[in-house]
């Protein structure tokens, strides 16, 4: 089913759960994935996640076509774990640094991860980035999502976007460089 | 599939040795969790509309509720020690009031002559007693002080 068949059908009150079903079994791996990379805490990722899904259940009846519902759901999504760290750096008032080092530790630590060394050492370069542009690299290397498309979701130009992709990849190619 | 080349070919001209990485994940997730989790969702809006919407003073209330109870609190505390201080002054005020109809009725009823007579013991007119010993306690100070600093001699000369 399209994106536009579950808007139709979300919108139409009784197919509307059923849409909206539709619609969690088709986004719910790019999201928690997405989520789960910047937060890097399973149960972090899945609360907000869930938030993530109550807030497009209160607004899909107006969601207006400008653009794709996919972007709309990432753009949804980025900044709920954007305002979930901002509100981590203000709890216990930490400098940005700080919450990176905590993301870090939870790579050695946390449950659910398991992965070879490279994999985990390539994680922990990616949080050595700054926030922006962490996303930025996160969603051009791993969901591999246009610029142009990058540009909606994070209300950014894309000249600015590539700068910053470009800077970032530069960063973690370094620090990959350098310990090996 | 143009724009997979495109980013592939734009990584490995910007980072080589990144370019070669896996883009795998090492991270998990519970077992059968994205099974579970659009009933985990269909549960919660299930709920969430169960229970009536939150009016603005509901959201409100847990955020401010100490405050306004530190607010309360000072109000009553100050309220309290108001009408404590000005209370002293309404029973003095009442015991005027009430005591004014008895010193009515007795200037009405009672002839002057039999006060007079019922109460011999009570001086024409009463001076006050604290006056005068505050009078006299400043005129000893007084007198002490002139007697300590000014010399006899002087005081001879100027009498």
């Amino acid at each position: 089913m399209s994106d536009e068949e579950i808007i139709q059908q979300f919108r139409n009150q009784d197919t509307q759960s059923y849409a909206f079903n539709m619609l969690v079994r088709k986004y719910q791996q790019k999201l928690y994935w997405l989520l789960r990379r910047m937060v890097v805490d399973h149960d972090d990722a899945d609360d907000l996640l869930q938030n993530v899904w109550i807030k497009v259940w209160q607004n899909l009846a107006n969601f207006k076509a400008e653009s794709q519902l996919y972007t709309w759901l990432y753009r949804i999504s980025v900044n709920e774990a954007l305002s979930h760290l901002d509100k981590k750096k203000k709890r216990f008032f930490l400098p940005l640094g700080d919450v990176e080092a905590e993301l870090s530790n939870k790579i050695d630590t946390g449950n659910q991860i398991s992965g070879n060394d490279l994999l985990l050492r390539l994680q922990k370069a990616i949080l050595t980035l700054p926030e922006k542009q962490r996303i930025v690299f996160q969603l051009r290397y791993y969901e591999e999502m246009p610029y142009e498309e990058m540009s909606k979701v994070l209300d950014t130009s894309v000249g600015a976007l590539k700068a910053s992709y470009h800077h970032a990849a530069k960063k973690i190619e370094v620090l990959i460089t350098r310990l090996d | 599939m143009d724009q997979n080349n495109h980013i592939n070919n734009e990584l490995d001209d910007l980072a080589p040795n990144l370019s070669k990485f896996k883009k795998d994940m090492p991270y998990t997730v519970p077992d059968a969790y994205f099974d579970t989790f659009p009933m985990k969702i269909r549960e919660r809006i299930a709920h969430m509309e169960a229970v009536p919407e939150s009016r603005w003073y509901a959201l409100w209330l847990p955020k401010y509720s100490y405050v306004a109870a530190s607010i309360c609190f000072l109000i009553i505390t100050i309220g309290f020690l108001f009408l404590k201080n000005s209370g002293s002054h309404n029973i003095t005020g009442t015991l005027v009031v009430k005591s004014a109809p008895n010193a009515d009725y007795v200037i009405e009823h009672i002839d002057e002559e039999l006060l007079i007579e019922t109460s011999p013991s009570l001086p024409a007119k009463t001076p006050s007693k604290n006056k005068i010993n505050l009078n006299s306690s400043k005129k000893t100070y007084a007198e002490e002080y002139l007697v300590e600093t000014i010399d006899e001699s002087t005081l001879t000369e100027e009498l």
